[in-house]
Order: structure tokens, then sequence, then C-alpha cells
């Protein structure tokens, strides 16, 4: 086995035991799983953990949102945007923000998924049909 | 009135948000036109990717926590952090008969200074090769123009046929005969207004070559009015790795439009070592696992799958061809090189080119010895078949010949014969470039030389007599060539005609 292998398999066992329940990182599990690391170091410590947090990370951003608006209430769009369909991520926290960028409308980020209805965004797909 | 309101307020929000999906990620690395960007968790293999300053990149390398992006355009505005966001959309060339006569680059884009080009419709530039049922076997000739090719070599309409050789061993110049041959032919059958009469139309797609060299095309493809028959997609040496990478596919797809509409067509790619080149400078910025040469594992199927989409499709898939020529460049001669062998053995047959047939002036520098076409002889028109048949059999005995009597000074009568019609087909074959000959022309030069019309005329004469008898047929000797391009057999009255044209012809060059 590889050592990037390695290090990937002991990274995405830790995660595995870093969960709890709800299938989110619980922060009790994470503190046990650096405590028995700590007692009983591996080889490529360091490279685990960088590899443990970059996993727990993109774990946490799969369940944690960002609503970006502009005009209008943002919880309440928030709202309404997660009982849409499309987004089948009842279970997700999101945080709102006020963003001028988007000069109207919303932007919702989950994870590597953005969905986004401003005004920005059409201007955008305007120049570029045009272009 | 707030009632009022509330009614419309409450209507617009039941109404459904139409928002857009993407999946985004970070640029972590930037190198040579490669792009290594973090999440974009659901793109697609080959999806395009849009990064800012709507410059787009390919997703090459789906790995566990990255994908790695090859760039296309100038990617000197982007930077390590900036978004990268997936389109949904695969890589798409426009495709259709308003291609003809433009210059384009990689992914279609006109470069020829001539205006948008008003397509319809757009193919995506990986497409699955046909499969087995809608194909048929090569029936119809593609005439080259050039006379060692078109006896010994034939090419049929949907043959995948390597052009091979060394660096000015005149390889291009083959390629640019037969375009030049197509449009000379179109314009000759849409003359003649024959119903079953198919033109044949030209992708030339240039991969890694110089400008000055693709400008020269262009220029010998407008002088002989060749261009309007013609697309050529470019993807200079000064053009990014990706673009090179892509060109050959992106013009493959254009000549499969015509082939799934029930036409021909005919496309050149010159050349597939600098292909091959361009994937591995990609590969190995990838960091995909180099193999032998450095090439990466899969250079084999970077090639059998663009020759693989070339292909003669049967009459209830619309009857149309796409007809593939890769160009090889070699080093020193080495026919056994990775990239070499691998394309031999993708394509129906090669015309290989050599070095010193060419320094000798025996141009075009065909190696009868190393040179085949294994369908290409299926589709031969009766008449060229005729005379062409034993020419192969007869030039490939007159080079051994030759090598073991540089050592005997007496030989007896036969291999002497052998020698003098081995010694004026060479002459026969010699051609300058840029001068296709036209079928029916070709045909009654070899009926000449098998019914030994040459035999009298001394050997450093033959081509100065070649040339005068062209010249004679395309004026006197006219109406016999019409016969043999209209009927494509050599029926005895026509051989009859041919005899006292030829006849005729020799008095006065005598």
């Amino acid at each position: 086995m590889s050592t990037s292998n390695r290090v990937n398999k002991i990274a995405n066992l830790l995660l595995s035991h870093s969960l709890g329940d709800n299938g989110r990182v619980d922060k009790d599990k994470v503190s046990n799983v650096l405590e028995d690391l700590r007692k009983n170091p591996p080889l490529q410590h360091i490279e685990i953990l960088k590899r443990f947090a970059f996993l727990v990370k993109k774990h946490m951003s799969s369940y944690q949102g960002t609503l970006e608006y502009n005009g209008g209430n943002g919880a309440e769009m928030a709202e309404r945007l997660c009982s849409k369909d499309f987004i089948k991520s009842n279970n997700t926290e999101i945080q709102s923000q006020e963003s001028q960028s988007l000069i109207a409308g919303i932007r919702l980020k989950i994870g590597d998924d953005v969905y986004e209805d401003s005004l920005a965004n059409r201007l955008n797909n305007i120049r570029k049909a045009l272009l | 009135m707030n009632s009022i309101t509330d009614l419309i307020r409450n209507e617009i929000e039941s109404l459904s948000i139409d928002a857009s999906r993407s999946n985004v990620g970070k640029v972590t690395m930037l190198a040579d036109g490669v792009a290594r960007v973090e999440g974009l968790s659901k793109v697609m293999y080959n999806e395009m990717v849009e990064f800012p300053n709507d410059v787009l990149g390919i997703a090459l390398n789906l790995e566990e926590d990255s994908v790695g992006c090859v760039l296309l355009g100038d990617t000197s505005s982007l930077k390590e952090g900036d978004d990268a966001k997936t389109t949904g959309k695969l890589l798409s060339v426009p495709v259709g008969m308003e291609l003809l006569g433009r210059v384009v680059d990689a992914v279609g884009r006109p470069i020829d200074g001539k205006g948008p080009i008003e397509s319809k419709e757009e193919y995506s530039i990986e497409r699955i090769a046909p499969g087995i049922i809608p194909r048929k076997s090569v029936d119809q000739p593609l005439q080259t123009g050039i006379m060692a090719v078109d006896s010994m070599i034939p090419i049929g309409r949907g043959q995948r046929e390597l052009i091979i050789g060394d660096r000015s061993t005149g390889k291009t110049t083959i390629a640019i005969d037969t375009i030049i041959n197509q449009a000379k032919i179109n314009k000759q059958g849409e003359q003649s207004g024959k119903e079953d009469f198919r033109p044949v139309y030209c992708i030339y797609v240039a991969v890694g070559q110089k400008n000055s060299n693709i400008a020269r095309t262009i220029k010998v493809l407008e002088e002989t009015g060749a261009m309007e028959y013609v697309t050529i997609v470019s993807a200079p040496a000064a053009d990014n790795p990706a673009n090179q990478y892509l060109a050959p596919y992106g013009g493959c797809a254009m000549g499969e439009w015509f082939m799934e509409n029930g036409r021909d067509a005919l496309i050149v790619y010159d050349d597939l070592s600098k292909h091959a080149v361009a994937y591995r400078q990609i590969s190995l910025i990838l960091k995909r696992p180099s193999g032998r040469e450095a090439y990466p594992g899969d250079v084999f199927y970077l090639h059998s799958r663009l020759l693989e989409r070339s292909a003669r499709l049967n009459e209830d898939n619309g009857n149309g061809s796409l007809t593939a020529l890769p160009i090889i460049e070699t080093q020193m001669g080495d026919v056994s090189g990775y990239i070499p062998t691998n394309v031999i053995s993708i394509t129906d047959g090669q015309i290989f080119l050599e070095t010193d047939l060419f320094n000798k002036g025996i141009r075009p520098a065909v190696s009868v010895g190393l040179s085949v076409s294994r369908v290409g002889s299926a589709a031969q028109i009766k008449a060229y078949k005729k005379v062409a048949g034993k020419v192969k059999l007869e030039l490939a005995q007159f080079r051994e010949l030759a090598a073991f009597s540089q050592f005997e000074s007496d030989l007896d009568a036969a291999t002497k014969a052998r020698l003098d019609r081995g010694a004026r087909i060479v002459e026969m074959f010699k051609q300058t470039a840029f001068n296709p000959i036209p079928v029916e022309v070709q045909t009654a030069i070899m009926w000449g030389m098998q019914n030994d019309f040459f035999d009298s005329i001394e050997v450093d004469q033959i081509s100065d007599a070649v040339t005068s008898l062209k010249e004679y047929l395309n004026t006197q000797g006219k109406e016999v060539c019409d016969e043999i391009y209209q009927s494509g057999k050599l029926e005895e009255s026509t051989e009859q005609n041919l005899r006292s044209a030829l006849e005729d012809w020799k008095r006065t060059f005598s």
C-alpha cells in the first residue's frame, strides 16, 4: 500500500469513529479520537491529522450551508428554499448573511453545491449569451 | 388595500424559485495550462468547467478530493483561490456545411477574420465510434490524384490510411494533394450533373505545426480553388497543449456530421506524433503515471478512439463515410517507435515515405515494400484495377533486382527487361507537388506503360513523355478519357480508342 493510500485509509477510519448517530461530526468523539492518537501516535502522525482535518471539514460542509441574500428576509428565504424538492438537505444548518454583490436575490451554498437565483447571476448569463 | 397587496404578495411567494444549480470548487494549483481544483465533487469526466474571466477548462482527472482540469484559452488572468464552476455541458464544436471554407481553432471558433460561423448544430467532441451493425465494407474509391498511391496503395472511402515518414519527406504534400484532388473531382462531378455523384468534403487538422506552414497550406488550398470544400482546424505549436490535444477530436466531430448526414468526408490529422506529445505534456502535469517514453498508459486509446470514428456506414444509416489520413513523423526512418507502431496497428494500411528516395529525386518518395493498403483495392475502379494490378509486384521485383544487379555484370534478358520496365515505372510515378492527376488520365498513362508505349523512350525522358501524354489526353485525347470516366471500365472498344490515341501521341512525341 502506498504512503498516501495508508494515510487516506487511516484518516477515513478516524472520521468514521468521529461521527455521531445522526451522521454528523460529534465534538466529544473527535476529542476521544485525538486523545487515542496522542497516546498511540501512528507513523506519519502529522500527515494523518492533516488529512483527518480535511475530511472532517469536508464532511461538515455537507450539512452546513451559507445563504447570501440581498433584499428581502434571508432566514425566511432560506426556509422557503429548503422546502423545495431540489434541495435534499432537510437537516442542513443554514447561516444567512447579506451580500451586496448579488444586487438582488439569493445564493445558497451547501458543500460544493451552489443554488443561485440572483440578479447578478442572471446578468452574467445574459452577458455570456451575447458574447 | 392591504388585503389586496397581501393577496398579490402571497401569489408571488407561492411561485417556485427559479434557482440555478451548480457545483463549485477552488483552484489550488495552476501550471502550464492545467489547474487542480478542490471541490467540484459532482463534476463529470470531460465536462466543461467555468473559471473567472470566461476561461473554460475540461475535467480530465477526477480524484478523491481534487479535479485536474486542462485550461483552454488565455490562462494568465487566473490565480490560486479562484472559483471554478461546473457547466453541465460536454465540450462541443459547431458542425455543418457552414464550416466549409473556414479556418477554426480547436473548439470551432473562427480565426480567419471572416465573421461568426452561423452553424445550427453542435456535436460533442468526444463521441462513441459507430459499432459493427451500422458499418459496411469499403467499396468506393477515394482517389488521391497521386499515381504511385492510387495504383499501388489505393484508398477507399471510410478507410484509415496512415502517412508515415521522416521529416521533410512529403507527408503533408500527399495529404494536400488528396484534398486538392477531391475539390477537382467535386467540381467535375457537380458539372457533370450525375445524380449519384457524392462530393467529398475535407477537414484538415493541423496539430503542433508552425503558423507559417499552416498559412502556406491555406494559401495553396485557396490558389487551387479547393478551400470551398475544406475546413481547417488549427492548433499550432504556439497554442497550449490542451488545444493541441483537443483539435483532432473537434475536427473528427465536424467530419462525423457529414458522415451521419449521408455525405462523404475526408479528414487529415497532421500530425498525430505531435498530438501524442501534447497529450504526454498534459498527462505529466496532471501527474498521471507515465509509461514507455514517458507517455501515459492510455496513449493507444488516445488514437484508437479517434481513428475508430472513421467509418463507412451502410445504406440503412445514410451511406455516409469518413476517411482518415493520419500523419506520423518518424525519427531516422524508425517505424518501430512507440507511437508509429500504435497507429500502424490501428489503421488499415500505411504509405511509407523514405528519405533516401526523396533525396534521389523520386517524389512522392513512396516505399513500395513498406507501404500497404489493406482494404482499398476492393474500392478501385475496374479500369484502373485492370492496368495497375501488376505494377506493385513489378516495382517490388525491380527494387530487389536493382540491388543485386549492382554486383552482376552479365544479366539475362528477362532480368534486364524487368529492370528496364521498373526504371520506367519509377520515372512514370514521379509527380510534382499540388498537381494531382485525374483517375482517367492515370488509367490511360498506366495502360500505355503496360502496353509497351514507353519502352522505346529513354528512361531519363520518361517524365517528359508522361507530361506530354497528360497534355495530349487533356486536349486531343479527352474523348477517350471521358469514356473511361463515364464507364469506369476498359471495354474492348475503349482499349482500341486508347491504342489509336496513344499511337497518335507517340508520333507527335517522337
